[in-house]
């Protein structure tokens, strides 16, 4: 069946090896796999409530070796959010996304209308070469949001995509009219926090 | 004949030089006509084919230049050039004046060798070629694939096992149409081949072990909660039950039941654990139906069945016919007793005792198989609620309390007692 057009579109960019597909795969499934099995693209199709209403993600894990140039772009210009992986272990993985970052900025115009997720992954780990101060300067530099997570231990991985949620509900709020606003600020107040997965 | 020899051939009889001296110049222009057209017709036939085989371009370079050649000799060969030229796709322009045969031009090549590059290869794929393919494991999700051609169906499989982390041997690979068609591949089928074949998506579906095929769903519940069931002890299960509804039972009071009756609304403020009592046991019956209709799988959905009709033995055991009755009544409700094939599979001495004790809930003669055996049993034992309210509930109703202003206390009175009497034991 074609894709749902309703959709929103999530898509998970990084470095090979960070701990993408570990990201989705635990948020999607609940599992985690040991074993490091290169992606090529896979997408995966999740619904999750949000307050009162439902909505379906969908959810594109890419490719981490630049293999494939022409996946990467078509998956930018139809993503509507963006996750944006590297791990704590790496700096090169840090360094990696900004290529991607840039890309994305010259595919999608206007950066501050799209959620973006800067999330450092295996946090876990032992041997650290990146802080979590690192990532948030990072994510100040680009304007986005931040979040450390485990995909191992199950930590963050269900409050990064709820995040998300949230940041697109605050981009549509901030683009109703301003006589509407404080009603908005109300709705948004509530929202903010009570997402929920089935 | 090879195509090489057959332009050989050609090539030699269009050249051929008349030794013989006995062929005059018309017969020469008619033989280098006719190869002409032998030639002109071949290609048009197999144009596309032509840009592959390196001789045949050869050849028909070869067999261009001669016929450049030959034009200034032979006027008559004009036409039979134009229509050449229009099959090689040559452009008009490029007039024998151009052409002269001194000129070993380039651009002719060049012209030859575009229209190569723009061609694309045709060809049938090579069996060693790998490709990406889809593989799709719900209506929407799919995982890529990266495979030879010749990969089997069984290999497939394994990948994608591999990648969702789910035992291999309960999957299946099945090629779906778009008009909804499913066709289960076979281990050693050539999996891609015959997605192609069907124009169908290829799907991981779930092998149950009646080898139906079962999709997977989105948002799919985790097979947790009836494995969480299965592994508990019946008789730890039970006595759970049991102890719950204990507690439950021993704080209701004997009057709450009356005052249950006879306000209309249920009053809240006396009859709390009354009602608590009661919801427990449409609880436990929606419980048990639900967690059987939650079971994705047809074996753990007849596993758990067995435990629901081993656990309500247990309360019998017990003397917890509260919870006793819920469950049985949860194994009859519509939804579950509709679900034949899992009732099928239910071993035949399962299927006795069920029975025996759907025997026990027996309506009829006014539960008189349930209230002969609650009779013999000895406290402490919990009764069937609902039962007990609808007792009181008849004596209320079913007695008129004014009748020429007397109050017909006596049979109420009566019934009242017993029914109290049993709560009290």
């Amino acid at each position: 069946m074609p894709e749902q057009s309703n959709d929103y579109r999530v898509v998970v960019f990084g470095a090979a090896g960070v701990g993408k597909s570990s990201l989705v795969l635990r948020f999607v499934r609940g599992t985690f796999r040991e074993t490091y099995i290169p992606t090529i693209e896979d997408t995966y199709r999740q619904v999750i409530s949000c307050d009162k209403s439902i909505c379906t993600l969908q959810i594109t894990d890419t490719t981490g070796s630049h293999q494939f140039p022409a996946m990467q772009r078509l998956s930018i210009s139809k993503g509507h959010a963006f996750i944006l992986v590297y791990s704590v272990t790496s700096r090169q993985s840090m360094e990696d996304l900004q290529p991607i970052f840039d890309q994305i900025c010259q595919i999608k115009g206007d950066i501050q209308k799209i959620p973006i997720m800067l999330v450092g992954n295996k946090s876990d780990e032992m041997q650290r070469e990146l802080d979590a101060s690192d990532g948030q300067a990072l994510a100040s530099k680009w304007k986005c949001s931040f979040m450390e997570t485990s995909a191992k231990m199950n930590y963050n991985v269900q409050e990064l995509f709820q995040e998300l949620l949230n940041l697109e509900k605050r981009r549509m709020v901030s683009l109703q009219v301003d006589g509407k606003k404080s009603k908005q600020q109300k709705k948004k107040d509530k929202l903010q926090g009570k997402c929920s997965v089935m | 004949m090879t195509t090489d020899d057959l332009c050989q051939a050609l090539l030699r009889h269009y050249c051929a030089k008349n030794h013989q001296g006995k062929e005059d110049d018309s017969d020469v222009s008619c033989r280098k006509r006719k190869v002409l057209h032998l030639v002109s017709q071949w290609t048009s036939l197999y144009k596309d084919w032509l840009h592959e085989d390196e001789h045949l371009k050869q050849f028909l370079k070869t067999i261009y230049r001669n016929v450049l050649d030959d034009v200034y000799e032979f006027p008559i060969l004009e036409k039979e050039l134009k229509e050449f030229q229009k099959i090689l796709g040559m452009h008009r322009r490029h007039t024998v004046d151009e052409y002269s045969p001194h000129r070993k031009n380039k651009t002719f090549f060049h012209q030859f060798s575009v229209k190569e590059n723009w061609l694309q290869h045709k060809g049938t794929m090579n069996e060693t070629e790998e490709i990406f393919c889809r593989v799709y494991i719900t209506e929407h999700s799919y995982v890529s694939v990266k495979a030879q051609v010749s990969t089997s169906a069984q290999e497939i499989l394994k990948i994608v096992a591999e990648k969702i982390q789910y035992p291999e041997e309960e999957l299946a690979l099945v090629t779906v149409t778009f008009a909804g068609e499913k066709h289960e591949l076979q281990p050693h089928d050539l999996a891609i081949s015959k997605s192609f074949e069907s124009s169908s998506r290829m799907f991981v579906y779930r092998k149950d072990l009646t080898d139906s095929l079962n999709p997977f769903a989105e948002n799919e519940e985790l097979q947790q909660r009836s494995v969480r069931i299965l592994g508990i002890n019946t008789w730890d299960l039970a006595l759970e039950l049991t102890n719950f509804d204990w507690s439950l039972f021993n704080a209701i009071h004997e009057q709450e039941l009356i005052y249950f009756t006879f306000s209309r609304q249920g009053s809240a403020e006396n009859t709390e654990n009354l009602s608590l009592l009661l919801q427990r046991c449409n609880e436990v019956q929606l419980w048990v139906a639900t967690e059987i209709l939650l079971c994705s799988q047809l074996c753990k959905r007849v596993q758990l069945v067995k435990k629901f009709i081993k656990i309500a033995a247990h309360c019998k055991a017990q003397r917890n016919l509260n919870s006793f009755f819920a469950i049985v009544m949860g194994l009859n409700t519509a939804s579950v007793s509709r679900l034949s094939q899992t009732w099928e599979k239910i071993p035949g001495k399962f299927k006795k005792l069920f029975t025996e004790l759907e025997s026990l809930t027996d309506p009829s003669l006014n539960h008189k198989a349930y209230r002969d055996a609650f009779k013999k049993m000895k406290s402490p034992k919990i009764p069937f609620m609902p039962l007990l309210l609808k007792d009181v509930t008849f004596i209320h109703e079913g007695n008129k309390t004014f009748l020429d202003n007397l109050l017909f206390f006596a049979a109420h009175d009566c019934r009242y007692c017993s029914v109290i009497e049993t709560l009290q034991k």
